[in-house]
């Protein structure tokens, strides 16, 4: 449950030192003529305006020297003007340098710079329109300036996969739909923890002879703990990732980039897929905790199905896994992990054929998984698993 | 009572299990009849908890056969007629005493009355009134040892396999143990099957004793016969010769 806590909280407290923390920046007119002087005020401007398009606050100092603001503490970004500076931005035939200092150690460095970058776009262009339009002038040619500056531009559609237009918010749940899949990692913790208790916990506790000697089937003991691991799994996981699509969601709000979008269709199938794969996670265990040695081995194989996940839900988050050459894709579709992110992510594209037969083979590895498991079900094993007890008990 | 077809509550034919080449059980044969209480006696090692653990059918035998009135150890029909205490059992710490008692009536029965009828029954047998109320983490090592014991006792098993039930119990709580089972034995007629290390108890307790060596069946017979047999003082002593003499 820890999660629905500390990641809201986590993007709460990122999305308030984002929007509070300005970007600091200072420029310094090394020219010292008229032209460098409104190009500092123009320049300034822009600044602020970049600043504020992707959602943040700038802070702008002049600066007598580049010496001195170079040594002022809590600048991100300085920005020199170089002597010349005025007469190359009023000549058509040279170029006029601006030179950008980024502070290497400054964690909002990155973020000044691509403002400052903008800004001299911005101030790029400006120039470009003006000097286009001059040179029309003296060749007594009458054309539009933007046909000259962006003879080609982009029209952006979407669509989906098939060739249909993309419904509203089909790159919105895209990228939700990502987020969901990688946040699936959060349901395999809780449940691999409760089902390692609910085998090794009772051996510790001594209470698992009492419990095996009662005349009820190996099914019923084994689907019972597997089930009852699932449900608490399926609880605090829901939890973690409702946790984790509020942290996304902040996060998104303080960067500006992808969208957390829920529908209906898609909370009803990661709910499905949040189950299967609380299910899938206890059978994969279950075996291997039964023929676990010791308690510091189950946990060590509760720790190994832990990475295992991690590694395919990360992919998730960075990877087009359908995409993936044969010899990855097929054997990863035999871990019902993989089945379960991509159930979600061809929900979203309407890959319906997809969506189904994915969610068949998350279904199918999940029960196989759970014979297996009550196969390899051994009352001995469980009655005899450490070698020191193995002895003195006979 | 009881009114079985059979009056062979528990049966070993030539039975044999080892455990990573080590022989625990040696081809015992043995027969424990309706309404008699048989001890295992032994030293350590000597296979009393395993043939008890292939009695309740938490292991197979390598070879031959166990069976519990005629069914096949380990079945779900055998099971319904066994009572096991384990030598280490455990209860559920965070639960009460009654709790523990209910929870393992709901696994058999179900959630219903007869649950509760016998959980309550369990909560009689323990003697322990209003302290079976009382969380089991909190409870004695003798309290906790008299809650697994009515565990066993409630279910109303015609056969009761109870390995060291009054181990680390002091002299006034083992009394009360062994007056249950006593109790128990008469009442329901009961077969009971006592692993043991505790000489006076087996001789107070029991009308047969079962002596293992090495996983082998070395001595049996009604204690006085075999205290007489070995010309002992009492049964520590007879126990004493016989694994001398092999």
């Amino acid at each position: 449950m820890l999660p629905l806590l500390s990641l809201p909280m986590l993007g709460l407290v990122t999305l308030a030192v984002y929007k509070t923390q300005p970007l600091s920046f200072a420029i310094v007119d090394g020219d010292n003529s008229n032209l460098s002087k409104t190009v500092l005020s123009t320049l300034s401007q822009y600044i602020s305006l970049a600043a504020q398009s992707s959602g943040q606050k700038a802070s702008i100092s002049i600066e007598g020297s580049l010496s001195i603001a170079l040594k002022s503490f809590g600048l991100d970004y300085v920005i020199y003007i170089p002597p010349g500076f005025g007469e190359n931005y009023s000549s058509l035939e040279r170029v006029a340098y601006l030179e950008g200092y980024k502070r290497a150690d400054s964690a909002r460095a990155d973020a000044a710079q691509s403002v400052f970058y903008n800004a001299v776009n911005y101030l790029s262009y400006f120039l470009s329109t003006q000097r286009t339009e001059l040179l029309l002038h003296y060749a007594n040619i009458s054309a539009p300036v933007e046909a000259i500056l962006n003879p080609v531009e982009v029209v952006q559609s979407f669509y989906v996969s098939g060739g249909a237009p993309a419904p509203p918010n089909a790159e919105e749940l895209s990228y939700t739909a990502r987020m969901l899949a990688f946040a699936l990692f959060f349901v395999t913790t809780p449940a691999l923890t409760y089902m390692v208790d609910s085998i090794m916990g009772e051996k510790e506790r001594k209470t698992i002879e009492s419990l095996l000697s009662l005349p009820i089937s190996k099914k019923s003991l084994l689907g019972g703990k597997i089930i009852a691991s699932s449900a608490i799994g399926i609880i605090a996981g829901a939890a973690d990732v409702l946790g984790v699509i509020i942290y996304f969601y902040l996060i998104s709000a303080a960067y500006g980039s992808g969208t957390v979008f829920l529908s209906p269709g898609l909370i009803a199938v990661h709910s499905f897929d949040v189950a299967l794969t609380a299910f899938a996670t206890c059978a994969i265990v279950s075996p291997l905790i039964i023929s676990a040695r010791s308690s510091r081995g189950a946990n060590t194989t509760a720790a190994s199905v832990t990475g295992l996940a991690m590694v395919i839900f990360f992919l998730a988050l960075f990877a087009d896994i359908s995409r993936l050459p044969p010899y990855i894709y097929y054997p990863l579709l035999l871990v019902p992990y993989t089945n379960g992110i991509m159930v979600l992510i061809n929900y979203v594209q309407g890959s319906y054929y997809l969506f189904v037969l994915h969610l068949f083979l998350l279904l199918v590895e999940s029960v196989a998984l759970y014979i297996v498991a009550f196969k390899l079900f051994k009352e001995e094993s469980l009655l005899l698993p450490f070698s020191e007890e193995k002895q003195s008990s006979l | 009572m009881y009114h079985l077809s059979t009056t062979t509550a528990l049966k070993f034919e030539e039975v044999k299990k080892s455990f990573s080449g080590r022989v625990a059980v040696n081809g015992i044969t043995l027969e424990v009849r309706v309404g008699e209480i048989v001890a295992l006696l032994g030293p350590n090692g000597s296979g009393k908890t395993t043939s008890l653990r292939m009695a309740v059918g938490l292991m197979k035998p390598d070879s031959g056969r166990v069976t519990v009135f005629g069914e096949p150890a380990g079945s779900e029909k055998a099971k319904r007629s066994v009572g096991y205490l384990p030598e280490d059992a455990g209860l559920y710490d965070r639960l009460t005493g009654w709790e523990n008692l209910l929870f393992y009536a709901m696994v058999l029965f179900g959630i219903n009355k007869k649950a509760r009828e016998t959980a309550e029954l369990g909560a009689k047998l323990s003697g322990l009134g209003k302290d079976i109320h009382r969380p089991a983490g909190v409870m004695s090592k003798g309290m906790k040892r008299r809650v697994a014991l009515a565990r066993t006792l409630m279910i109303g098993a015609p056969l009761l396999l109870l390995d060291e039930p009054t181990s680390g119990l002091d002299v006034f709580s083992a009394v009360e143990v062994r007056n249950t089972v006593k109790e128990y034995s008469i009442r329901t007629g009961a077969a009971v099957v006592i692993s043991s290390h505790n000489m006076l108890e087996v001789e107070r307790l029991c009308d047969r004793v079962v002596l293992m060596h090495h996983g082998k069946i070395v001595e049996q017979g009604k204690p006085r016969e075999i205290i007489e047999k070995y010309g002992a003082g009492d049964l520590e002593e007879a126990f004493v010769e016989i694994i001398k003499r092999r």
